[in-house]
């Protein structure tokens, strides 16, 4: 009579074999003494890891792994607001570095330059002192309420909702 | 504060088994426990990336599985736990009845055998008879199809099942 493979064995001690292999089983069990200590072995080894236990970690796995979060947020929070700090420090360098520089050059400059004065381009003018002034305002003004919501209601309203909930 | 609270219960819920799947890899407790905590910090920093379609089980045992096997890889020099050790077992249960002893003496024999396999071979046993993953599950994490995974968890067994006999004619041969 033909042995069972391993892989059809396995199925049958996974509850997954098809009628036809249970039955051979069946068959080869009553007949063959070799097959069934064969199998007797296989089984014996299921049945041993289905018993093994689930490990347990530390009993501080849990405090020590919220405290590391905590600690992990923390220094992601301190270096985002580091990059605030790194970008205003750069740019009042760069502030203070022109104003040196036109300050420098302002005062050593002996040549006059003179500039030449457009009286028909009074559209350039109404639109520099006017339009641009109001659109600059405008834009600014978009800005401030788009951080504004970001950064106080939205916080708030999150804050909120998830103390009602 | 709420946040604290939610990680709490995720971590309570799902360390034993992600300890287990490391241990199992690693047979280190300190290792393991180590590689446990970075896979929960490596999912609460990436959980706003999370699918929420996927299942959260398969995402996180995949991460724990591929650093336990990274560390594995890392750890030239195998380390033995010394709860495991033989030493050990014998001052652990010096008090237990003959049917005890013979139950953790095949515990320890098939720990022992689970120690001499590959790390992938371990794996492949440990997530199959964790009973929480179904086959495609084991699949997804181990990023193989589903029957290559079914064939991998065979064949392991079988390699199990020859350790176990090599380590228990050893046993037979030291007590001639």
């Amino acid at each position: 009579m033909k042995m069972l493979t391993d892989e059809q064995i396995f199925d049958i001690l996974d509850g997954c074999a098809t009628k036809e292999i249970l039955s051979h089983h069946r068959n080869l069990l009553s007949v063959s003494a070799e097959y069934k200590t064969y199998f007797e072995d296989l089984e014996a080894i299921n049945l041993d890891l289905l018993a093994l236990p689930i490990e347990k970690p530390s009993i501080q796995f849990t405090e020590n792994l919220l405290v590391n979060i905590a600690y992990a947020q923390v220094k992601k929070k301190s270096w985002s607001s580091q990059l605030t700090w790194i970008f205003l420090t750069i740019m009042s360098v760069f502030f203070v570095g022109t104003i040196s520089l036109a300050l420098f050059y302002f005062s050593n400059s002996n040549s006059a330059i003179e500039i030449p004065k457009v009286n028909n381009l009074n559209v350039i003018n109404t639109f520099s002192t006017e339009i641009l002034v109001k659109v600059l305002i405008l834009v600014n003004l978009i800005v401030l309420l788009a951080i504004f919501d970001k950064k106080v209601l939205k916080p708030f309203f999150l804050n909120k909702k998830m103390r009602l909930s | 504060m709420g946040d604290k609270s939610a990680y709490k219960e995720l971590i309570n819920r799902h360390k034993d088994y992600a300890f287990t799947v490391a241990y199992r890899i690693l047979n280190n407790r300190e290792d393991a426990e180590e590689v446990a905590q970075d896979a929960f910090m490596q999912v609460f920093g990436a959980l706003s990336s999370f699918n929420a379609d996927s299942k959260f089980t398969t995402w996180f045992y995949r991460i724990v599985f591929n650093a336990a096997l990274m560390q594995k890889r890392k750890n030239k020099v195998e380390s033995v736990d010394i709860q495991n050790s033989s030493e050990a077992f014998l001052v652990m249960h010096s008090s237990d009845s003959a049917e005890d002893l013979q139950k953790n003496e095949r515990k320890m024999a098939i720990q022992k055998a689970l120690r001499n396999l590959s790390a992938d071979d371990t794996a492949m046993i440990t997530l199959f008879y964790l009973k929480e993953l179904s086959l495609e599950e084991i699949a997804e994490i181990t990023k193989i199809s589903a029957e290559t995974a079914k064939v991998k968890i065979h064949r392991a067994r079988k390699r199990l099942a020859d350790e176990m006999k090599k380590l228990l004619k050893d046993e037979v041969k030291s007590l001639l």
